[in-house]
């Protein structure tokens, strides 16, 4: 065997070393009677190719022609009119119920009443509390010469203000759950950190 | 007598410290619209939901077909109440070309003396679709629940939790002010997160993630191929079966960085304050993880079987 490898010793090893397995004894059958069965299918297709060809008698293409030229005679198809009405009835009905059938939108709506008791411990809200006292920190600040933390913690206390104005919009419109209240807390103890920085730098 | 003092101190005591958890409930009547529609599936289609509000909860099937199923929830202790503002909130499940569109929203009040409803209100969507069908959806005050996807999956998030489950293909992620939770996830996974903390669990594939402000937990598993993530102002933690057998690129500026100590690796210091570290394990193939933390901390760990 002739190939281009650099560790040629390590892969012929590995080769001598790979495991070597006996087929089925079957296996030898099949594949010698699946290639016997296409040799036939050759064999068949060649002489299908060989067969003779024969034309038909000229008088076979006039009969044919003269058959054709006769006018077909039209059968009324519904002699009274009350018949058709109803089978065009019958027909809309048909198309309108197979259209339903394989149409794409399908479905229903209802409504439910049911009761429930909900719990809404802590709902009342204090989280306004204490907007004097940061934004007296803030108009601080707001005073004091610029610097890059200063204006970084002004940029995040922004971007809290809004999401908390984004959340307690949200409660006004939805009304407060858990899962609300939990998002807003989160958000004032973000505040509460940022206004705790900014007073320390007055 | 000291006894008898001390006991009623203790359940006096025991009383002003339960007092402010009673729990405070009140019985609601909930009026729920239930809308179910299906739509056959071809290839090229997809599902498009923008919710607000809404439970989104999205699974999969070995027909070729999409059910929705979508439940407007209107809860209040007066029944006439619930009703008139379950009329406000608004629904769409339509297919325009090869999009399936579902919506919900909150129309506005009008002639009515007031600004807003009074009524609790939620959607909750239930849709069950072909894996391969690919899905995108927005949110904005809810939670989704995603399994079993494997083709392509697009979400952008606001204020909501995310559940992903087995997912495989492309997936794009973007959540802010949210929480992320994923398990099996498998494909190409690029995620951007702000204020939202991420935990995924055994993860593989390629992963993308760019976050800020954020608590980052990653479970990876040994066919996890590659991860890169530049996290900023977060507290970040990975973890790996073999940590040791994983090629590292870290970058810390302002930032704590704790690794197993079998990774045998020096820091290098640059002059704008940030350290660099690379380390390649000797191995023919590994993973390659590459991170960026800036003003945070980061944990590599070996990752226990749980």
């Amino acid at each position: 065997m002739e190939y281009r490898e650099l560790n040629r010793n390590t892969l012929e090893r590995a080769i001598r070393e790979l495991p070597g397995y006996t087929p089925e004894q079957e296996l030898w059958t099949a594949i010698e009677a699946q290639l016997e069965l296409e040799a036939q299918d050759k064999q068949l297709r060649i002489a299908t190719h060989q067969l003779p060809l024969y034309s038909p008698p000229p008088q076979a293409w006039g009969k044919i022609s003269s058959e054709l030229e006769q006018k077909p005679k039209l059968r009324k198809l519904w002699t009274r009119p009350v018949l058709a009405i109803a089978a065009t009835i019958f027909g809309v009905i048909l198309s309108v119920g197979v259209w339903l059938y394989f149409s794409e939108d399908t479905g229903a709506q209802m409504v439910l009443h049911t009761t429930e008791m909900l719990d809404v411990t802590g709902f009342e809200g204090d989280w306004d509390a204490d907007e004097q006292d940061i934004a007296m920190v803030v108009s601080m600040v707001e005073k004091m010469p610029e610097n890059e933390n200063l204006n970084s913690l002004k940029t995040e206390l922004k971007e809290l203000n809004e999401a908390k104005a984004v959340l307690t919009h949200t409660m006004s419109q939805y009304g407060k759950d858990a899962d609300l209240i939990r998002r807003l807390s989160k958000i004032e103890r973000e505040r509460s950190k940022i206004v705790k920085q900014m007073a320390a730098e007055i | 007598m000291r006894y008898s003092i001390a006991f009623l101190l203790f359940m006096l005591l025991l009383t002003c410290a339960t007092a402010p958890v009673i729990a405070q409930t009140i019985k609601v009547q909930v009026i729920t619209k239930k809308i179910e529609k299906n739509f056959h599936y071809k290839e090229g289609y997809e599902v498009n939901i923008e919710g607000e509000k809404a439970e989104v909860n999205i699974q999969t099937w070995e027909k070729k077909e999409i059910q929705v199923v979508m439940e407007l929830i209107a809860k209040h202790p007066d029944k006439a109440v619930a009703e008139r503002d379950l009329e406000l909130m608004k629904h769409l499940a339509q297919r325009v070309k090869n999009k399936i569109y579902l919506r919900n929203y909150l129309s506005s009040v009008e002639g009515k003396g007031k600004s807003e409803p009074e009524a609790y209100l939620s959607v909750k969507y239930t849709i069950t679709l072909p894996g391969e069908c690919p899905v995108y959806l927005k949110n904005i005050f809810g939670a989704a629940n995603i399994s079993s996807l494997t083709n392509r999956l697009r979400v952008n998030s606001e204020f909501s939790r995310i559940g992903l489950q087995n997912l495989k293909g492309s997936v794009e992620i973007k959540t802010r002010f949210g929480d992320l939770i994923g398990q099996n996830l498998d494909g190409w996974f690029n995620i951007q997160s702000r204020r939202s903390d991420l935990t995924l669990q055994n993860i593989s594939g390629r992963f993308n993630i760019q976050a800020q402000y954020g608590t980052i937990r990653l479970f990876a598993n040994d066919d996890l191929a590659d991860l890169r993530l530049d996290a900023e102002k977060s507290e970040v933690w990975f973890y790996h079966p073999n940590p040791q057998f994983v090629g590292y690129s870290l970058s810390a500026r302002g930032s704590e960085v704790n690794l197993p100590s079998r990774i045998d690796a020096h820091w290098l210091a640059l002059d704008n304050g940030e350290r660099k570290i690379t380390f390649s394990p000797n191995r023919e193939y590994y993973p390659k993880v590459s991170i960026r933390i800036t003003f945070g901390n980061l944990h590599v760990e070996k990752r226990v079987a749980p």
